[in-house]
């Protein structure tokens, strides 16, 4: 005789209609379904963007003070895990990370070596530090690409480079910003071109978030433009330092449709959904070989 | 990359809670607010981020309630404009959706969440019991009470009508 299967998991079959509905779990089924099939209000784009505006904010207030007082520490710290790491794995690991891609057993260990270089370099050095990283970001997709995987997480650091990129460039002086800003506009035509390229030959699941890096690069661009206009136009004597963040949240598919039936909600590559539990890759955001599209993504399936 | 992740959860969050928009999107982004303020703290201590987080929402809330009883609520400084849609929802659901909401407020803390994480995120036992900082079990259990409850608070406002 079969041992009886316990309530939650006869819940979750009925619910995903892999079996009927027992007579025990039946309530529960039917109240389920009905939080299922309502509505899932959803903050409208703008005010996703003004909370993280906001929420930039007050990080960039938080950093000011640790540039004066822990800064210093902070990267005698990086460089002393950095000389730690190359008397510990000697070169090699380093070394062997720098052509490694998103997803790779040794990425992690190209960005750590990046993290830390950027805490060891100046911040009137750091925008070209970034401008150089967000190139090595393109390029990760560009080589993905060429072996047919479109990655979430490639998509996302690219928008991630694009924004630190951004955000340092503000904190320059005025006439270093121009140059930094053109800069910004040149790679995010190359950004676009190369995404663009990528986009013509991904599959449909990559589609959404193809377009969303699109627009993200697209907007990294519209702001560098507008950034050297108002550099132009202002008299050379009133020249300053930018304060605003100006890179609103990057508007996600999802955050823009309202509500998605039961059963048939599909996180769209390129969101950005880190689970609870900071899991790395969510569920209905793997990755997506060239070719095929996601499944669909019903029932109880840790969706963040 | 997480505010993208938990910023709609966390909005239906606060609307299950307080009931209303405008409110809601304040305490949401009080929340992410907090959350920069204590990411230091944060990386010392370990707990899961989703437990995290939504500990950091509920203390939120309970600041709500207790600044709600001592004066009239104000909004934040970043106020909606007037024109602003606020969340989106259909006229068509808007009814069975409010209903549902009443119905879920009236449940406990723990049984409304283990609502929302598993049936509107739709997040799976293992990604609930880590938000919520239980073994799945205890989240099994749990999750077995809410839907039985919230059946019967369904079922009451449902005759009340009648």
């Amino acid at each position: 005789m079969s041992e009886r299967k316990p309530n939650s998991e006869r819940l979750s079959e009925a619910l995903d209609n892999r079996r009927p509905a027992d007579d025990d779990v039946r309530n529960e089924l039917e109240t389920a379904r009905a939080v299922r099939r309502a509505a899932r209000p959803e903050l409208a784009e703008a005010s996703v963007g003004r909370i993280h505006r906001r929420a930039l904010a007050r990080l960039r207030q938080n950093r000011r003070p640790q540039r004066f007082s822990g800064g210093l520490a902070l990267r005698w710290a990086a460089a002393l895990i950095i000389v730690a790491l190359l008397i510990a794995a000697g070169t090699g690991t380093v070394a062997a990370s720098s052509g490694s891609l998103p997803g790779e057993p040794l990425y992690p260990v190209k960005r750590f070596a990046e993290q830390a270089q950027l805490a060891l370099t100046p911040a009137s050095a750091r925008p070209s530090l970034h401008l150089k990283f967000a190139e090595k970001r393109l390029d990760e997709i560009e080589k993905l690409a060429a072996a047919g995987l479109i990655r979430t997480e490639a998509l996302d650091n690219l928008a991630a480079e694009t924004e630190a990129l951004l955000a340092e460039t503000q904190s320059l002086p005025a006439d270093k910003q121009a140059e930094i800003y053109s800069a910004i506009i040149s790679l995010t035509e190359h950004q676009q071109s190369v995404l663009e390229r990528v986009r013509a030959r991904a599959p449909a699941a990559a589609q959404a978030g193809l377009a969303h890096a699109q627009e993200a690069s697209a907007k990294g661009k519209k702001i560098a433009l507008e950034a050297i206009q108002k550099i132009k136009s202002t008299p050379p004597g009133q020249l300053k330092k930018t304060s605003e963040p100006s890179l609103a949240a990057p508007s996600t598919p999802q955050a823009a449709s309202t509500h998605e039936p039961p059963g048939k909600q599909h996180t769209p590559p390129g969101q950005v959904k880190t689970p609870p539990g900071q899991q790395s890759t969510p569920p209905g955001k793997q990755d997506t070989p060239a070719g095929q599209g996601h499944g669909n993504n019903s029932g109880s399936k840790g969706k963040p | 990359m997480l505010y993208r992740a938990y910023v709609q959860p966390i909005y239906r969050y606060m609307l299950l809670r307080v009931g209303d928009p405008a409110q809601a999107e304040d305490l949401a982004a009080e929340v992410f607010l907090r959350v920069v303020d204590g990411m230091p703290r944060y990386q010392r201590r370990g707990l899961p981020f989703g437990a995290w987080l939504f500990r950091i929402a509920r203390d939120r809330v309970t600041d709500h309630y207790r600044r709600a009883a001592r004066r009239p609520t104000s909004r934040l400084d970043d106020t909606l404009p007037a024109d602003d849609p606020g969340p989106h929802w259909s006229a068509e659901t808007a009814e069975t959706h409010e209903e549902l909401y009443a119905a879920m407020r009236q449940l406990t803390d723990e049984q409304r969440e283990v609502i929302q994480f598993r049936f509107i995120e739709e997040w799976s036992l293992e990604t609930t019991a880590r938000a919520m900082n239980k073994s799945v079990n205890a989240v099994k259990a749990l999750q077995h009470r809410a839907l039985n409850a919230l059946h019967r608070k369904m079922k009451e406002a449902n005759s009340g009508r009648r």
